[in-house]
């Protein structure tokens, strides 16, 4: 066997829908790449595929996930190298099948299979709690749950966090996204201490919202290779927690009380 | 793989039901078996066998009616229920349910025994999440919003209650529900239901004990 140490399956989930899931897939991603790794990014929303979109690969798929399980082509021919980083590969998920087209034994087997070659495989998942999501979190080391400041996006993040535990992934990471530090400030929005006492897991990080975001992902270019961006910032500084550097947490308010709250929630510093 | 036999605990009494996907040999030995463990909890309630899943020949229903009995304390009633809808909630279902058991059925009667009918569990109830117990509950965790916890006698919640809370789920109106935080989106106790005022509640953690009172459920503080 290879001497090389098996990469890292990450699976990044949330319940509810359009919380940032494929943003964030897409931007650490590219920010594990910047960082010299070798990334495998995987689209499990079967049938409503974008992340090829965001990451503006989307011309280049010829094959995808359903016709490697299904053995059409080779795993190689279907990952698509990224036009900007050559650490970094995309494997489309199918548009025009279901989620049914793959079991959860072939997302494990496949992902056994990129441990072999990759650092890392990030694999963006469907909203929701049924078959697509089941299948998303096979196979994987860890999950990042995704989630925003609202309560709805909480509850869900809540309820998934249980069904990963339940399928055995510990510990899942939190990210929350689209935070706007203004709103919390003014009492309107759920601030960062509420949702990590109620979700009590540790908190990867906080990205905020960011206009550029949008700009990015009509122009399938991710917000991290963009200087001057603080969401691009915020991924930015999630990757290299995830190499286990110790980055403290974005202050987003040009006060440091935020940052000695989060310390004390998680331990982070 | 999911149960052979699943129970629900309803205001009535608790509904067994059978997976469809065991054999009948499966079924009846993991029966005898659960009924032999909870023959303390089951002791003084109604039971509701769910018999929907298949037709039955006259020999069937008597070798489970002679299982039941072998296996039941004497104060327990048993009654076949021909439709998977569960019990109704009103005395409509009466007709349709045929007591096997000639013993007098006394009204709503959960016996509450001290003791090792009291179950512990650790962890905290994330949303989605149930837990439901015959007796007593002790739960030393939180259970958050869209959790639920559900017991036919007292629950203690060492933690914050922030969803659903069910005790005396079989009738019993003088079970009691205590919680380091009580702040669930729901309350019921037998069959009152109160809803949590709509208004935010403070976060201190202050336990509170809930119970029905003039059959409404009170909520004071519990000095520890
Ligand atoms: N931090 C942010 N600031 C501004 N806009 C954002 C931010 N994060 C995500 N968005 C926008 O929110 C929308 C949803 O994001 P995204 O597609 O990443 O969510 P998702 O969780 O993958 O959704 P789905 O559940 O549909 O797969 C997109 O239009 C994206 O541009
Ligand atoms: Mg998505």
């Amino acid at each position: 066997m290879d001497q090389r140490e098996q990469g890292k399956a990450i699976v990044i989930t949330s319940g509810k829908g359009g919380v940032g899931k494929t943003t964030t897939t897409a931007n650490l991603g590219t920010a594990l790449a910047l960082l010299g790794k070798k990334i495998c990014l995987i689209d499990a929303d079967i049938g409503l595929r974008n992340l090829d979109v965001v990451m503006g690969l989307e011309n280049r798929i010829v094959y995808d996930l359903i016709d490697v399980v299904e053995e059409q082509c080779r795993l190689e021919q279907a990952l698509i190298k990224d036009k900007r980083n050559e650490n970094l590969v995309l494997l489309p998920a199918a548009q025009t099948r279901d989620k049914d087209a793959v079991s959860e034994e072939q997302m494990k087997e496949l992902i056994l299979k990129l441990k072999e070659r990759m650092d890392y495989i990030l694999v963006d998942s469907p909203a929701g709690i049924e078959q697509g999501f089941r299948n998303a979190i096979a196979g994987a080391d860890k999950a990042i749950i995704v989630t925003t400041p609202e309560v709805s996006a909480v509850r869900d993040a809540d309820r998934i966090i249980g069904m990963v535990e339940a399928e055995g992934v510990n510990d899942p990471d939190l990210i929350i996204n689209r935070i706007r530090q203004d709103m919390v400030d003014r009492g309107d929005m759920m601030n960062i201490e509420d949702m990590i006492e109620i979700l009590a897991i540790d908190i990867l990080g906080v990205v905020p919202e960011d206009e550029g975001i949008v700009v990015s992902t009509n122009k399938g270019e991710p917000i991290v290779l963009s200087n001057n961006h603080k969401a691009g910032e915020a991924f930015n500084n999630i990757a290299r927690r995830l190499e286990g550097e110790d980055v403290p947490l974005m202050d987003l308010n040009n006060s440091d009380s935020i940052l000695a709250k989060f310390k004390k929630f998680v331990g982070l510093s | 793989m999911s149960a052979v036999i699943k129970t629900k605990i309803e205001e009535q009494g608790v509904i067994l039901s059978f997976n469809p996907d065991y054999c009948w040999e499966e079924i009846t030995s993991a029966l005898a078996e659960h009924l032999q463990e909870g023959a303390q909890f089951y002791q003084g309630s109604k039971l509701y066998f769910d018999l929907a899943f298949k037709d039955w020949r006259a020999e069937e229903l008597q070798n489970l009616i002679n299982l039941i009995e072998s296996n039941i304390l004497p104060e327990t009633d048993f009654y076949f229920m021909n439709q998977s809808s569960g019990v109704e909630r009103d005395n409509k279902a009466t007709p349709k349910e045929q007591p096997f058991s000639p013993r007098s059925a006394q009204e709503n009667k959960y016996t509450k025994t001290a003791g090792n009918d009291t179950k512990l569990i650790q962890r905290t109830l994330r949303s989605g999440q149930s837990i439901e117990h015959m007796a007593n509950l002790v739960l030393l965790g939180d259970v958050n919003p869209g959790a639920e916890i559900k017991a036919g006698g007292d629950i203690i919640v060492f933690g914050k209650l922030m969803g659903l809370v069910h005790a005396g789920a079989t009738g019993d109106k003088g079970a009691a529900i205590t919680a380091l935080q009580l702040a669930p989106t729901q309350i019921r106790i037998a069959s009152v239901i109160s809803r949590s005022p709509d208004e935010d509640k403070s976060k201190e953690l202050r336990p509170e004990r809930a119970y029905i009172k003039n059959n409404r459920i009170v909520v004071e503080e519990v000095n520890l």
